[in-house]
């Protein structure tokens, strides 16, 4: 069907182009297109001024004319723009050969940080700050420092935390363990001992 | 008193570790270089092992219940288990600016087979065009090891595994280190 249809469209605009064509070639004077409205305004508008003489401004300004015979630009350097020649070789060479520093948490700070978006170490900061203080530091608080939705913030707040580390106290070493391994042992041996008497 | 804090330390869990092949690992004949991720330092949290409980990270310290890790980072997630994989609980992924390069989500379960990754994450993942790859923790854990050694902007949500299968060296290991703490005896 879409196939017809265009077929049925290119023949109705086609139809009769040449007569057409001919037709609007043998007028003599073409049809000036339509002016678009913004420009139509302006036109217009120096139309209206009184002050517009339009003869005037159609005609060719002698004294103008002699002015602007005299004005002339002479440039002396010669102009070139590096960005259109053959660097050198030399200047081909990586210029920094340093390796890049990693950066601190594993991606490069953002100098932006597109509204309703918030950075790692600014999350970091929130999780810290609510824990610290979490009257303080409520959903609507975060919300509006941090420019994030409502919903964004609560799912931050309910879903995430950082973790609060515990240190061993002194726990008894390995050698310590073979002591008591040892005492168990000297106490059985000596059992051992007594059965056998 | 003791017997627990013994328990503690000697947690029974699957070492976990993935070697590199770094520069050039042959040189001539006999000289084979192996460089093991977990132990090189400067790439970063990576995880050693992993246990029902929650996992060891190559920096010394075993964190409790599912984990969020990023690169330098690793942040506790509130979840109870796979069925609480939500929008809300990813919702974190999506505010992180720069955008990642790819999130990790470690099952607990063996299959990943299930309804709240077609219905919830899959929606997320089409959604805010997010690249995710949810695979079984063990896996989960090997391939965020790895990426993050390549210095890629990843993260890892991973969550404790239901069963922790032992291989045969490790069940042996088990036993001897059960019977050291223990103060078990052959004899009687």
């Amino acid at each position: 069907m879409g196939k017809a249809m265009s077929r049925m469209n290119k023949f109705w605009y086609r139809f009769n182009a040449e007569n057409r064509a001919q037709r609007i070639l043998s007028e003599e004077k073409p049809t000036v297109a339509p002016k678009h409205p913004s420009s139509l305004k302006g036109i217009q508008q120096i139309l209206s001024d009184e002050t517009y003489d339009k003869e005037k401004a159609m005609r060719k300004d002698a004294v103008l004319n002699e002015y602007l015979k005299k004005v002339f630009v002479v440039s002396h350097d010669q102009v070139v723009d590096d960005r259109f020649k053959k660097p050198s070789d030399k200047a081909r060479l990586p210029t920094e050969r340093t390796t890049p520093v990693s950066p601190e948490l594993g991606y490069i700070e953002p100098i932006n940080i597109p509204k309703g978006k918030v950075t790692l170490k600014q999350l970091m900061e929130v999780l810290t700050h609510h824990r610290e203080h979490p009257e303080v530091y409520t959903v609507e608080r975060i919300s509006d420092q941090y420019k994030i939705s409502n919903e964004n913030a609560k799912n931050i707040l309910e879903y995430l935390s950082v973790f609060s580390i515990y240190m061993k106290e002194q726990t008894p070493t390995l050698s310590a363990g073979h002591k008591i391994s040892k005492f168990f042992q000297s106490q059985k041996s000596s059992q051992k001992a007594l059965e056998d008497k | 008193m003791l017997l627990p804090r013994i328990i503690h330390n000697f947690r029974f869990s699957r070492q976990f570790f993935l070697s590199a092949f770094r520069k050039s690992a042959y040189e001539s004949d006999g000289k084979t270089t192996v460089t093991v991720l977990n132990k090189e330092a400067g790439y970063g949290v990576m995880v050693d092992s992993y246990s029902k409980e929650g996992f060891r990270l190559n920096n010394g310290l075993f964190v409790l219940g599912p984990v969020i890790l990023f690169p330098y980072t690793a942040l506790s997630w509130n979840v109870s288990g796979d069925h609480d994989i939500n929008r809300n609980s990813l919702a974190v992924f999506n505010l992180i600016e720069p955008k990642l390069d790819l999130l990790i989500i470690g099952f607990g379960k063996k299959s990943t087979n299930s309804r709240s990754l077609h219905e919830e994450i899959m929606a997320f993942k089409s959604r805010q065009r997010i690249n995710v790859e949810v695979i079984p923790i063990e896996k989960a854990i090997a391939t965020f090891n790895y990426l993050n050694s390549e210095r890629r902007w990843v993260a890892g949500a991973f969550i404790p595994p239901e069963v922790v299968q032992l291989y045969e060296f490790e069940e042996l290991n088990k036993a001897a280190k059960k019977k050291e703490n223990y103060l078990i005896d052959d004899y009687i």
